[in-house]
């Protein structure tokens, strides 16, 4: 199963007039089991974009097709929305229980499961995260540490079991300790229970890292649409649009204006000194 | 011009203080990164260093005025301008240059020199452009930069930014550092505090703090080569320099005085 | 919506726009005060006037107009069709027998009808023309007096000022809160009265939160800024008092005396 999304455009309304299309005919499948990074800058349509995957937004034009389920549909909004779990910008600000356990279990109640199941599930959710159901079910949200006060938020996500996590820029303002969690975190779900993933992000690092797919906006269209090391490639195309490359990409930029001949796909730390392994170069 | 002197604070409720006997000098024309993992306590040192917060025990000095007598906090707040993590929170009207003009009305100044400042401070953030704008349609660069120019409006000596890129893009990441590197240039003493070590690179002196404690001080190149204590203190070096150490493991004879992407190429590239 | 700090201001450099918003805030009052004075709704003619002139000078649309007057269509509907019912009088036009309509019903619904769109329109030209935080800047400035008696005007107008600085942040952030409790299943659109307020909380709830948090920061912030209270605080704008200022009050006031002459001499 995969979302497929279908000449998709929109545009916002503001004081009953229609301003410039955010989106503009968006048309590529995201298949299941991937690990899809969304770059482009603010304003780019990103955010926009995935408010459509579990029909925040109306799809005005065109289609999107979550496993099957139309969203233009209005009746399978519902369902597409247990299936699509969507952590937003600093989702620690949407905490409202009074305790981490009610607050993880906002979810599941409302996809009306019996007690035992949503238990069973709040539970998993938060030892995914990485809080103890011990320790934590009967805390305050409002009394955690940052970072707790994120995986709260993203266990409330992920205790509706979703099969698709979108995610925009999950790791803003983390430190270094925190971002990485959370990437583990990600992975984790990928491959043990096949979690396809979405991520917004602006490092450039991080998706080159983790992301199978790169969807690259542009002024709410399609830039580029490829595995990292494609994407990347194009570096002088990304920087003309005013994103930038991988830390990775930009030594072998320098590299090579120096007369190295390092293939333009490398984009990652691995890559990068596997290429050195390979006998390319001797110390 | 900055001092302080075995400082220890703690939060009231808190059962371990927040920072524990920092003594640091921050000479005037500095330019001093502050890094730590998050609850380190480096937001707790610069809100010392205007006299938000006062120690518990030990003293800080700014400009030779002690900040535990109250009678020295509007002198002192002249002289700190502190711009804070989250660019919507900070700003007080709906016009921009209202905003900008809010510090000197507080201190009295009279409204033909208040003008002057303000055109000059927006100016110096590349902002005068919008003076009439309203403020919630700025990007979160451009509310950075307005909030900059409201502390200019007050002719500081010290810049003190609290975190202040954390909420940004890249892009208003990168207007934000050319801003206040215009300043630092321009003779203005800058501590900033920040969770990304890249903006750190450039810096005059890196400040590493953990649980309350400065564990490290030196230049960007002194630090960086500490990977063991970075990594204790829940740290990571800029990317390229990662790499570099990645590189040395090969076999690579690299400097430790290679921190940028292009001067690690130049480096490596003869060794090709 | 995001311009609502803008209120129903439209900017401008008219005469109107450039009066000191203490002489705006005086003229909608002494408007008010000729619109009550009259009795008679042909001597509604006399403030409509004003109104005509005031609006020819500020060249504002008179679209802006009729958008401020767009909320109270159904109230004035309301009104028109109650005083029909309820006024009696002696001029039968049309008898149902358990009801009679009459020239002074009809004539009295016109009245109140035309009086209440004046006063609208009256009061939407002072915002029309005066920019939110101009029109606090004058509040602030005519309640000064008031401070021998401990009024707090300065931080009313402070309060005013964060207030409309805000609004449109939270109603950004109350907008994201709802997309994330949408995202886990929440419904905001069905059920009665009591289930609907109920599931208000988990958008009620944070948006306090973030309401208590912003302003704790801008407190600190404020107090970085050097703010310590109204005390020998001075601003970059000055309001200044001038000879149009007088000139538009003088008119106003010849209006007014006009009015009166009118109403006694018939």
């Amino acid at each position: 199963m995969s979302i497929v999304i279908n000449h998709l455009s929109f545009a916002y309304t503001q004081g009953g007039k229609k301003l410039e299309p955010t989106l503009k005919d968006l048309c590529f499948t995201i298949e299941e089991g991937a690990f899809l990074g969304i770059i482009g800058h603010t304003g780019s349509g990103k955010s926009t974009f995935v408010k459509h995957l579990n029909g925040l937004l109306p799809c005005e034009k065109g289609t999107v097709i979550v496993d099957g389920h139309d969203l233009s549909e209005k009746t399978e909004r519902k369902t597409v929305r247990a299936l699509v779990g969507m952590v937003f910008q600093y989702p620690e600000y949407q905490l409202f229980a009074e305790t981490v356990y009610e607050d993880v279990s906002f979810g599941p109640k409302n996809m009306k499961l019996d007690t035992q199941e949503i238990d069973k599930r709040v539970k998993q959710a938060m030892e995914l995260v990485g809080l103890n159901p011990d320790v934590f079910s009967e805390r305050s949200p409002f009394d955690l540490s940052g970072g707790e006060r994120r995986r709260t938020a993203i266990a409330g996500v992920l205790a509706m079991q979703p099969k698709y996590l979108v995610l925009d820029e999950p790791m803003a303002g983390l430190d270094p300790l925190g971002r990485r969690e959370i990437l583990a975190l990600l992975e984790k779900l990928r491959k043990e229970s096949g979690c396809t993933i979405i991520m917004i992000s602006h490092s450039m690092d991080d998706i080159a890292n983790h992301a199978t797919k790169v969807l690259v906006l542009e002024q709410g269209s399609v830039f580029l649409y490829d595995t990292p090391n494609l994407v990347f490639s194009h570096a002088e195309e990304l920087e003309k649009i005013g994103l930038s490359v991988p830390s990775v990409t930009k030594i072998c930029i320098e590299m090579n204006r120096r007369g190295a001949k390092i293939p333009a796909s490398i984009c990652t730390e691995q890559a990068f000194l596997d290429w050195f392994r390979e006998g390319n170069a001797h110390a | 011009m900055i001092q302080f002197d075995n400082v220890t604070f703690q939060y009231e409720k808190a059962n371990v203080p927040a920072l524990s006997e920092i003594t640091l000098k921050i000479n005037q024309g500095e330019f001093v990164a502050v890094v730590g993992h998050n609850g380190s306590g480096k937001s707790t040192l610069a809100k010392h260093i205007n006299g938000l917060i006062v120690p518990t025990s030990g003293t800080v000095t700014v400009c030779g005025l002690r900040t535990d007598n109250e009678d020295n906090l509007l002198k002192i707040r002249q002289n700190v301008g502190m711009a804070f993590q989250n660019p919507d929170n900070q700003l007080v009207t709906t016009v921009v240059e209202e905003d900008v003009a809010f510090g000197p009305e507080n201190l009295g100044i009279a409204p033909d020199e208040i003008r002057l400042r303000v055109d000059e401070a927006l100016a110096s953030v590349g902002m005068s452009d919008y003076a009439k704008n309203a403020v919630h349609h700025l990007s979160g660069g451009q509310k950075q930069r307005i909030a900059i120019a409201g502390i200019l409006a007050l002719k500081p000596k010290i810049l003190v930014l609290d975190e202040a890129s954390a909420m940004l893009d890249p892009s208003g990441r990168t207007e934000l550092l050319q801003t206040v590197r215009k300043l630092h240039a321009a003779g203005m003493t800058v501590i900033m505090v920040t969770q990304y070590m890249e903006e750190t690179i450039d810096c005059d002196r890196i400040v590493v703090m953990k649980s309350g404690r400065i564990v490290l001080t030196g230049t960007p190149v002194e630090v960086f080569k500490e990977t063991d204590l970075l990594s204790e203190s829940n740290l990571v070096p800029p990317e390229t320099v990662v790499i570099r150490d990645s590189l040395r493991k090969l076999g690579f004879k690299l400097s430790d005085s290679v921190l940028h992407a292009d001067q690690l190429a130049e480096a490596i590239c003869p060794l090709l | 919506m995001r311009d609502i700090t803008l209120g129903q201001y439209v900017a401008g450099d008219s005469v109107i726009h450039k009066l000191d918003p203490r002489t705006k805030i005086a003229m909608m009052i002494l408007y008010i005060v000729m619109t009550f004075l009259v009795r008679q709704i042909w001597f509604m003619t006399i403030p409509l006037a004003y109104l005509i002139i005031e609006l020819l000078l500020s060249r504002i649309s008179l679209r802006y107009i009729f958008i401020s007057l767009k909320p109270i269509r159904f109230l004035l509907i309301l009104m028109f069709i109650l005083n029909l019912f309820f006024t009696s009088g002696e001029h039968v036009w049309l008898d149902l027998g358990f009801w009679k309509l009459t020239g002074e019903a009809f004539l009295q619904s016109c009245f109140l009808s035309v009086r209440i769109v004046l006063l609208v329109a009256g009061a939407s030209m002072l915002t029309l023309t005066t920019s939110p935080i101009a029109l606090t800047d004058g509040i602030e400035k005519l309640l000064a007096p008031l401070k021998v008696i401990h009024f707090p005007a300065h931080e009313l107008a402070m309060m005013m000022t964060i207030a409309l600085r805000f609004v449109p942040t939270l109603m950004d952030e109350s907008e994201k809160i709802r997309n994330a409790q949408m995202s886990r299943g929440a419904d905001f659109e069905s059920g009665n009265i009591v289930k609907r307020v109920k599931s208000m909380i988990p958008i009620l709830i944070p948006l306090f939160v973030s309401s208590f948090r912003k302003a704790d920061e801008l407190a600190t912030a404020m107090e970085s800024r050097c703010y310590h209270g109204g005390d020998g605080r001075t601003r970059m704008h000055q309001l200044r008092f001038r000879k149009e200022d007088l000139f538009a009050i003088l008119i106003t006031l010849l209006f007014i005396a006009a009015l009166v002459a009118i109403l006694i001499w018939f």
